[in-house]
């Protein structure tokens, strides 16, 4: 007589042909040739899995459930999700200490105003008043006692404010640190991306992707408009609506200095670079990051010796007023409701309503 | 407090308000009222479909005590722990979701329910997680993918008992962003009705924009 041998997450059983159980191993061995059996086919899982529906089962398939989910969650940890808590970290610590920095200046206008008018740099006037008392601030700052505008102040009063000073002179430190240890787990974990793109934006990418392994997986145009989402979905729900040509990339230093009308073009040979780094990263390739970096530059380079060769603006008689801010390119319709489009003379009399299924407008 | 039409659900103040007969327990600090020694655990239509679509008045859910369910897109285990309220000791909630990060809290509210089993796993993969779960009487699925209809059909037919439930919040959004949600659900209902009979189907707005709940029966 054949056996069935069906095996699940609570072991190895063994069914007769009308499914009754003969033997269940909870260590989920192998017995097909013990007992001769042969795996199910595909009309006898159903009544297999009706087989489970006992309490008994049952209960079982809880307590192995969440074993089983609390040991892949364990497996699934992967070290580049610290990036990305680490990124989010800094970015909630430089808008604190910015806060508390305004916070402490306010306080010490109140009582004691020149350190806070004469030090202009941030980091600089907490580190100062964090570490210094007043008597010797203003030994600091060159002043006599009778020139300064210090409000009478008890010690308690002083004690606050100083305790103020300490913290946020903490928090610029957890700054540095974080900073630092970010570079770190860029450097270790993905080398390729930080010598194309830095620390924060590889990082930045990263958060937006969700994981590095997101991220090797995205196409390069993808990856060029990652932190333009709002546009982007804007532009796909209405193709009146440009695309956007980039996101978070647009941080990366090549775009300062670059006018703007190529932005786009930098923003595709960027993100083009960045898609295999991301790659190579992902699957610890030997490393790239220096070669893609002078591509990208050499690239560069060219787009902006092509920048010269760009067609002379087409203006509309109806733009021809206007004050040109755009490079000269055609002015960006913003609403279709604010900036309806010319009509021919045949739709004149028609009201214009926006419709999807209108062709992108582009730069001409 | 009156019972609605289905075990163990209550409505309140005039149908206004939803609430499940309860072990007592807040598991995400609802509010917990206890009428003649039943305690009952509101339930916030905003925050889950299904509750959603017993207030706009589903003629039926499927879901009653005792029920085994496969619960596909669980995330932090809200609308599945009414469930596990509505079928009670005897049934059993199969809560799937494939995001680590929200099964961890799916997990710590399973530990405090013995009806709840918790999955990590893909719902468009049903054989990856077929070793976990056994033949259940109603499918769930609230999941926000492209090829959501597809995917709720080979779970209903890999893990629906014949006569059983199907359950199927369809985000419109999801399908195709740019589309009219009544177009989309218009395709969605024609698909469906290939494997499953349609026995009602209900707008989930205004608590949600541009969602559908499809009550399917498997032939």
């Amino acid at each position: 007589m054949t056996t069935i041998q069906y095996q699940n997450c609570l072991g190895t059983f063994i069914f007769t042909k009308d499914l009754k159980l003969i033997k269940h191993d909870a260590e989920g061995r192998d017995l097909a040739s013990e007992y001769g059996a042969v795996p199910p086919d595909k009309t006898l899982i159903p009544p297999i899995l009706e087989f489970f529906r006992d309490p008994q089962w049952l209960r079982a398939f809880h307590a192995k459930g969440i074993a089983l989910a609390k040991a892949s969650i364990l497996a699934d940890f992967s070290r580049d999700q610290l990036i990305i808590t680490t990124i989010a970290y800094l970015d909630d610590l430089s808008k604190v200490s910015n806060m508390l920095t305004k916070r402490l200046r306010d306080a010490y206008y109140e009582v004691f105003p020149e350190p806070a008018m004469r030090i202009r740099d941030n980091g600089k006037f907490v580190e100062l008043v964090a570490t210094k008392s007043p008597a010797e601030l203003r030994d600091d700052l060159r002043l006599s006692k009778d020139e300064v505008m210090e409000a009478p102040l008890r010690k308690g009063d002083w004690e606050r404010l100083h305790g103020l000073a300490v913290r946020v002179h903490g928090l610029y430190a957890e700054k540095e640190a974080s900073e630092r240890y970010l570079d770190a787990l860029m450097t270790e974990l993905c080398p390729n991306m930080l010598a194309l793109t830095g620390s924060t934006i590889g990082a930045r990418l990263l958060q937006l992707a969700g994981s590095l392994k997101k991220l090797s997986i995205m196409p390069a145009t993808t990856v060029q408009v990652l932190g333009a989402e709002t546009a982007m979905f804007r532009h796909m729900r209405n193709k009146r609506y440009l695309p956007p040509k980039y996101g978070i990339l647009h941080e990366h230093p090549a775009f300062a200095s670059t006018p703007r009308y190529i932005h786009g073009k930098i923003a595709r040979a960027l993100a083009d670079r960045i898609a295999i780094a991301a790659k190579v990263d992902y699957f610890k390739g030997k490393p790239v990051g220096e070669e893609l970096k002078e591509q990208f530059e050499k690239r560069l380079a060219m787009i902006i010796r092509q920048k010269r060769a760009r067609p002379m603006p087409v203006r509309s008689s109806a733009e021809a007023g206007r004050k040109d801010d755009r490079d000269g390119r055609p002015r960006r319709q913003h609403h279709p409701s604010q900036n309806p489009p010319r009509t021919s003379q045949k739709e004149k009399g028609q009201r214009w309503k926006p419709s999807r299924q209108m062709k992108p407008r582009r730069y001409r | 407090m009156e019972p609605a039409r289905f075990d163990n659900i209550f409505f309140a103040r005039g149908k206004r308000e939803l609430f499940t007969r309860s072990k007592g327990d807040a598991l995400f600090d609802e509010k917990i009222v206890v009428m003649d020694g039943v305690s009952c655990r509101s339930w916030d239509p905003k925050r889950s479909k299904l509750g959603a679509a017993i207030m706009k008045g589903a003629s039926q859910i499927g879901i009653r005590e005792g029920s085994i369910v496969l619960y596909l897109g669980a995330a932090h285990g809200y609308t599945p722990s009414f469930v596990s309220d509505i079928i009670g000791e005897a049934g059993m909630v199969f809560a799937l979701d494939f995001a680590p990060r929200v099964v961890k809290d799916l997990i710590h509210v399973c530990e405090q329910r013995q009806n709840m089993v918790p999955l990590l796993g893909d719902a468009s993969n049903p054989r990856s997680y077929l070793d976990r779960l056994c033949l259940v009487d109603v499918v769930y699925q609230d999941i926000a993918q492209r090829l959501q209809t597809r995917i709720f059909l080979d779970n209903c037919r890999l893990f629906l008992k014949p006569d059983g439930y199907g359950l199927f919040a369809v985000k419109a959004r999801s399908i195709d962003v740019a589309r009219n949600p009544d177009a989309i659900f218009k395709e969605v209902a024609l698909e469906l009705a290939k494997e499953l009979v349609i026995v009602d189907q209900r707008r989930l707005d205004p608590f949600e924009k541009d969602h559908i709940m499809f009550i399917c029966k498997k032939r």
